[in-house]
């Protein structure tokens, strides 16, 4: 049941206020069971209740203990400092400065947890033992509802619970304790006043009190030589120490001895609260050390008088400045009161006094002043002028705030008044930074450190204030470290330690923050540094441009050292994590590693010990710097085909327009991926490590939103400074589109992480225009590591599910065939369905071959004339060679199950391999009219030999005329009209229409090893169709036969088509040739190219060849197709075979002078009267013609220049030019003209036809069979 | 003799710093800092510019003259125009000399700040600057 010292929460008056060596100093210490929180509260209702006034507290009536009766001073106060930990450090301090003196023990006990209040009649033995400076010791009972006559003991005090209680009773407690503890004070007066001699706080006396031995007192063993320090201030050797022994005492000793002791009675004066009463015995005191040059004690004196007369200013009470500590040169060193003003400008003066008096007694050893005053003197001058500052001079908030500690409301002050009134702070500032903190032992340097740092942080220095706490920082790591060692070593002596590491952090607490526990604390004050110079604590999202990054990179080191020394996991992992986001790249390698190393140990520590949450998120935000999809080679990828017609039109990659700026370039970013159902997708990860040390990633999973997936989770390490492709699955769940964000991370020591995908790290560029400065610039100077627009994501489909085709065989060796040029052969593809599941219903097929890209390219070359683009078009476009014969609607192929196509092949020039590319789906309702559909697509290919077969050597074109000449063949036997009659017996053609047609004369080759039969078509009517066969030797060229009806009505006007998909403009290629004359010649004009082009197109519609090779094939009968597009033909083999626009044909007249003895070969008599009928038929396709008919006899087989004699021979009635006028399409007009021939003769006629349509120039037809008249 | 000269942007930020030694009394102008004070120079600068704050304010030169000292050590600023602030650390008083440092030391930065390549704020890597910045310490320093 002994009472434990503990530290604890409290709100304690600052103790560094001025006024603060006029609290009595009372110890609380829980008694009995109490808990934390009731302990606490216990603690903060007696602190409400610290100061009491002395016209409240009842004087103790025995006569010997009047000297400090309240009765003196009613006006007075005790002020009370309230502590939960004994400050054992300080002993030695005791007796110069009496309020580090504890007075009062306090036990504090809940009521409601006592069984047998008797047990704690030890308690009180147990506290006055500890305790025995105390000059009071009592139990407190809270929640008691006892009257104090029920309690065994007058050490007991009650207090009633707080709802039952007023609010007064605690007071009234306080104000009986203090009435005990001041009938207390004067024994202790007494014992000095008859002490032989007081000792100076670093003297060693024989009966000093043994508290100073306490271990504390160890540490001042290691103090710094005297005078090393110059101007500072240092304390001696303990071992030269100087006592004064009882037998030396000389005159000036004794005085010095009164003095002390007086100045000790000031004390108790002033703790006692009896002000006026200690001003006069300071003075007294002053006066008499004065003159024995007791520096020490004077100047502690002189400080007691500086109290003094703060606190008879605060009570309001007029007062007398003593003579002694007024400046000797002033005038008004009169006795006269002096305005409170006077007073502010006085106190700091005193205090340079008090520090020069202090350096003086460093020359006395064992005399000289312990740093740990020093420094808090001028701390306490400080926190005057701070107050005064802050108040805006000496008014009563200044003194309110100075003497009890409360907070000074806000202000308004002159700014130059202000300004000035700080930088007189910080001159004091200054000089509490000068005391070297080199002999001081970590808590006193805490607590000068801290006192300083208080008063920048209340002056708005917050950069000084950063400053200060970092050097408190760094004075505590080598001395933490030592004290854990001592400690260590301790313990493993002695079972218990009352050396403990929270001890070191008592006093620091009361500056800054009040650390609910430890580590919070202590993280509270890194932050508080790590803010002031610029470390963004809680974003991890932003970086702050503001601050230094050298003193950055430096201050987080240090936060690091303290949490190692401490030590603190969380705040080690925390900083660590810190230094690696903001300063990676100011750090060695050597560094990198070990801070890694520490950061591993902190995390597997700190996990042991069962904390949670305290990971801190990854540090480099551009972890991952690319994710992509692996195509898979088991899994093909489906693609999206549309199935209407106006979004097949769009898709087309040719479409209307060659170039479209708004199309989408057909780059990764635009791809989007297709997923299918259930189906798993290999992701890429490119992971970064700028690092030096391996990154131990321990779960990585990709991130994503819109539909649900599930990811793999992998772990794997990340080299150091390396970009490390990671592989890892994801499988989609459902269907829709899904966005992959990022990554999901853990990395060894960090928190669970989401990184996103940054392809490029962009530098952090601070924003331009400059706002604010100074420290205000810290919010506006934080700038997001993540820009939206650096953020990528990767955007994937996610389709219904669909089947896996496989070709299970084909019904070709090797997947090749051989094939001759013009024949079709079919083979058979087996599809297999891979998927347990899936059927595949709908399939579709596209052919490639070898031709399409010669053809492509022969396109694309400049020179062809428009009907060779329309011939290879043809042949690319029209001239397949591959087809699929199957009906594709029928075919299914169902889950695990296999369906048979099949796919003919035309043998083609230029073809040596195939492609069948088979898109397959699968379509539940067939019924769904669906707009586009997702497909996978299976590609086969197929090598393709084609050799040459039967090939068209060239052709000629001969027409059939009525004036062959008669030659007889060699035997004789028959004549050429004989044979031509024969032929034309032949194939059907009766002599009388013998020029409606005419002969094509086509020689055929065999470059096929093995004779080929030939059978060549030709349609010569809608019914009629002759057929010409003949067997081809092997390497033979053979010449056919074939007649050909004459063709008519051809519109050659139109242009020469073109069968590519319309594009936006058509360079006419004609237009560029005629304008080029060197390629226009040995080429047509535009005109008769289409002219030829459109009789060529004519003329293979009425033609078709086919060939048969039934001896050398193994495998059956091979047919196929003569190519007769290999026809060329010249514009005058057209006008072989076309029937002219106008025919003028000539006869005569029925007559009985006439005898026809051929078609156009009359025989006539002379000088009869006879009738030329000229008839003009029109096949144009215009509608009307018209124009001059022109009749030219001529005598026959004469030269020109007498043939043409022709005036007296024959005589015409009428002229043989005349116009002929508006000839409808398909009509005829006869023309007669009268005539007699008068000599017998030979005659010649030959009509023309003269267009007039067009105007001059027009177009000349002349008759195509001369017309002949023999006159008898 | 030693000095720590820093020219601090408008956040806080070092945009230039040095360290260099006095060319008198036969210094051979490297800095004598010791490895603790090396440290502590940055800190040292950075927490006096609360005071640098406190006194642009309150004056209308630009050359603040000794603002701050710790220990032996003083410390004197130059504010410019566009609230850049010049501090140099140094340990004996010589007002004028470090004034007419500071100016031309203004004039270097002036002509750097028009660069286009640079803005405010950002560190000066120019080697030319960092010279004729060692120049001027040897003129005058």
């Amino acid at each position: 049941m002994s009472p434990q010292p503990q530290s604890v929460v409290s709100t304690p008056l600052d103790s560094l206020s001025y006024a603060a060596p006029s609290r009595i100093r009372a110890f609380l210490c829980p008694v009995g069971l109490v808990s934390r929180p009731r302990f606490l509260d216990f603690v903060s209702r007696l602190q409400d209740t610290a100061i009491i006034r002395l016209g409240d507290v009842t004087p103790d009536p025995r006569p010997e203990r009047v000297m400090f009766s309240p009765q003196g001073f009613p006006d007075g106060f005790v002020v009370y400092n309230f502590v939960t930990a004994i400050d054992s450090h300080h002993a030695f301090l005791e007796d110069l400065e009496l309020y580090r003196r504890t007075l009062a023990v306090f036990g504090l006990a809940d009521y409601n947890n006592i069984n047998d209040l008797t047990d704690l009649q030890v308690v009180i033995g147990a506290l006055q033992a500890q305790h025995p400076q105390a000059l009071i010791h009592k139990v407190i009972l809270f929640d008691c509802p006892l009257g104090q006559s029920e309690l065994p003991s007058v050490d007991f005090i009650c207090v009633p619970p707080k709802r039952a209680s007023r609010i007064t009773s605690l007071r009234t407690t306080l104000c009986d304790l203090t009435s005990a503890l001041l009938a207390e004070l004067p024994l202790l007066a007494k014992a000095f006043q008859a002490a032989d001699t007081i000792a100076s706080p670093l003297a060693r006396d024989d009966d000093y009190d043994s508290v100073m031995l306490t271990s504390s007192a160890a540490a001042h063993s290691r103090l710094s030589p005297a005078g090393s320090t110059g101007s500072l201030p240092s304390t001696i050797n303990k071992d030269n120490r100087i006592s004064y022994p009882l037998s030396h005492h000389t005159e000036r000793q004794r005085m010095r001895r009164k003095g002390r002791s007086m100045k000790m009675i000031a004390n108790m004066y002033l703790l006692a609260g009896r002000t006026f009463d200690a001003l006069k015995e300071y003075n007294d005191a002053l006066n008499v050390l004065k003159g024995v040059n007791d520096h020490l004690w004077h100047a502690s004196s002189l400080e007691g008088i500086g109290i003094c007369m703060v606190i008879l200013a605060h009570i309001g009470v007029p007062f007398v400045i003593p003579n002694a500590v007024l400046p000797p040169v002033s005038p008004s060193s009169e006795k006269k009161e002096l305005v409170q003003p006077q007073l502010l400008d006085l106190l700091p003066q005193m205090t340079s006094t008090i520090l020069s008096l202090y350096n003086r007694s460093q020359n006395f050893p064992g005399e000289s002043v312990p740093q740990i005053t020093y420094a808090e003197t001028i701390l306490r001058t400080t926190n005057l002028l701070t107050c005064t500052t802050l108040a805006g001079g000496w008014t009563s908030a200044a003194r309110t705030a100075t003497v009890l500690s409360r907070p000074i409301p806000e202000v308004s002050i002159p700014y130059s008044q202000f300004h000035h009134a700080k930088m007189n702070v910080m001159n004091w500032i200054s000089a509490a930074q000068a005391v070297r903190l080199d002999g001081v032992d970590a808590v006193d340097a805490a607590r000068i450190l801290t006192g300083i740092a208080a008063a920048c942080g209340k002056l708005g220095y917050f950069r000084k204030r950063g400053f200060v706490l970092r050097q408190l920082v760094i004075e505590l790591i080598p001395r933490i470290f030592q004290a854990r060692q001592v400690a260590q070593n301790r313990k493993s002596r002695v079972p218990r330690s009352d050396v403990d590491d929270d001890e070191y952090w008592e006093d620091g607490r009361d500056v800054h923050v009040q650390p609910q526990d430890l580590d919070s604390g202590v993280l509270a004050v890194l932050s508080d540094i790590c803010t002031v110079y610029g470390i963004p604590v809680d974003s991890t999202s932003e970086v702050s441009t503001f601050g230094w990054q050298e003193v950055k990179t430096s201050i987080l080191k240090t936060c690091i050292g303290l949490c190692q020394v401490m030590p603190d996991f969380v705040g080690i992992v925390r900083y660590t994590s810190m230094l690696f986001r903001f300063s990676a790249e100011d750090l060695s390698v050597d560094e990198q590693l070990t801070l890694i190393r520490n950061l591993g140990n902190a995390y597997t520590a700190a996990r042991s010990m069962g904390i949670q949450d305290f990971e801190q998120e990854y540090w480099d935000t551009y972890l991952v710097r690319n994710i992509a999809v692996v195509e898979s080679s088991l899994w093909a990828v489906p693609t999206l085909v549309p199935l209407d017609a106006a979004s097949s039109n769009r898709s087309d990659s040719s479409g209307p327009f060659i170039y479209n700026p708004f199309a989408k370039k057909g780059d990764e970013e635009g791809k989007k991926h297709l997923f299918v159902l259930d189906e798993p997708v290999e992701f890429k990860v490119i992971l970064q490590n700028p690092f030096a040390f391996e990154l131990d990633i321990l779960t990585m999973s990709l991130v994503g939103t819109g539909t649900s997936f599930s990811s793999d989770v992998i772990s794997l390490v990340v080299p150091p400074r390396k970009l490390y492709p990671a592989s890892i699955y994801l499988t989609p769940t459902s269907t829709g589109v899904l966005n992959i964000t990022g990554c999901r991370f853990q990395v060894l020591g960090c928190k669970e992480t989401i990184v996103s995908i940054t392809p490029t790290q962009a530098a952090i560029t601070p924003p331009i225009r400059i706002k604010n400065f100074g420290l205000d610039a810290r919010r506006s100077s934080m700038v997001k590591i993540l820009s939206p627009t650096l953020v990528k994501h990767v955007s994937v489909e996610v389709v219904p599910a669909l089947p896996v085709l496989r070709v299970n065989r084909i019904s070709l060796p090797h997947s090749s065939l051989m094939l001759l040029e013009g024949e079709r052969r079919r083979f058979v593809i087996a599809l297999g369905n891979v998927s347990e599941t899936v059927p595949a219903t709908s399939i579709s097929l596209k052919f490639t071959d070898s031709t399409t890209k010669s053809l492509s390219a022969a396109l694309q070359e400049d020179f062809r004339s428009e009907s060779d683009r329309y011939e290879i078009e043809m042949f690319l476009h029209k001239r397949a060679a591959l087809r699929c014969v199957t009906d594709l609607n029928e075919v299914k192929v169902p889950a695990n199950g296999e369906a048979e196509i099949e796919v003919e092949v035309l043998g083609k020039r230029g073809l040596t391999s195939a492609c069948v590319e088979i898109s397959y789906s699968n379509v539940f309702d067939s019924n769904l009219v669906l707009k586009e559909m997702y497909v996978r697509t299976l590609t086969l290919d197929i090598n393709v030999t084609v050799n040459a077969s039967i090939e068209v050597a060239g052709c000629d074109f001969v027409p059939f005329s009525y004036d062959m000449p008669m030659i007889r063949t060699i035997d004789g036997k028959a004549t050429t009209t004989d044979i031509l009659l024969k032929f034309l017996d032949q194939v059907g053609i009766l002599f009388e229409e013998m020029d409606n047609y005419c002969l094509m004369l086509l020689d055929l080759r065999n470059s096929w090893p093995s004779q080929l039969a030939v059978e060549l078509d030709s349609r010569t009517g809608a019914n009629d169709i002759h057929t010409v066969k003949k067997v081809i030797q092997p390497g033979h060229l053979t010449r056919l036969l074939v007649p050909i009806r004459r063709i008519s009505d051809i519109a050659t006007s139109m242009p020469i088509p073109s069968l590519a998909p319309p594009k936006q403009f058509t360079r006419s290629a004609v237009k560029s040739l005629s304008g080029n004359g060197s390629r226009k010649s040995g080429l047509w004009s535009p005109e008769v190219e289409r002219t030829v082009f459109w009789y060529r197109e004519e003329l293979l519609k009425v033609l078709d060849g086919r060939w048969t090779d039934d001896i050398s094939a193994t495998d059956g009968l091979r047919r196929g197709a003569v190519e007769l597009r290999a026809l060329r033909i010249s514009p005058q083999m057209v006008d072989i075979i076309r029937v002219d626009d106008v025919v003028v044909d000539l006869s005569l007249a029925p007559s009985e002078y006439i005898r026809k003895s051929g078609k156009y070969h009359w025989i006539v008599e002379a000088d009869s009267f006879l009738t030329l009928v000229a008839s003009v038929t029109s096949h144009s396709t215009a509608d009307s013609i018209s124009g001059i008919l022109r009749i030219q006899p001529t005598l026959r087989n004469l030269p020109a220049s007498i043939a043409l004699d022709i005036n007296r021979r024959m005589l015409f009635n009428g002229i043989l030019q005349m116009p002929v006028v508006d000839i409808k399409s398909g009509d005829t007009r006869r023309v007669e003209t009268d005539f007699v021939v008068l000599v017998r003769g030979e005659y010649e006629f030959v009509a023309s036809f003269e267009e007039t349509t067009a105007g001059f120039g027009g177009k000349r037809y002349i008759g195509r069979e001369k017309f002949v008249i023999s006159v008898n | 003799m030693s000095f720590y000269l820093a020219i601090v942007g408008t956040k806080d930020n070092a945009v230039y710093d040095l360290e260099f030694g006095t060319y008198r009394q036969g210094g051979d102008g490297r800095p004598k800092f010791s490895a603790d004070m090396k440290q502590l120079c940055p800190f040292i600068v950075h927490s006096s510019l609360d005071i640098v704050e406190e006194m642009q304010w309150n004056t209308n030169v630009m050359h603040l003259k000794v603002i701050d000292k710790f220990y032996n050590y003083l410390i004197s600023s130059y504010m410019t125009a566009g609230n850049i602030k010049f501090l140099l650390l140094h340990e004996t008083r010589a007002d004028d000399v470090i004034r007419q440092f500071f100016v031309d030391l203004y004039d270097l930065y002036v002509k750097t700040l028009m660069s286009p390549f640079y803005s405010v704020d950002q560190p000066i890597t120019s080697a030319v600057f960092d010279q004729r910045v060692k120049m001027l310490a040897k003129k005058y320093l």
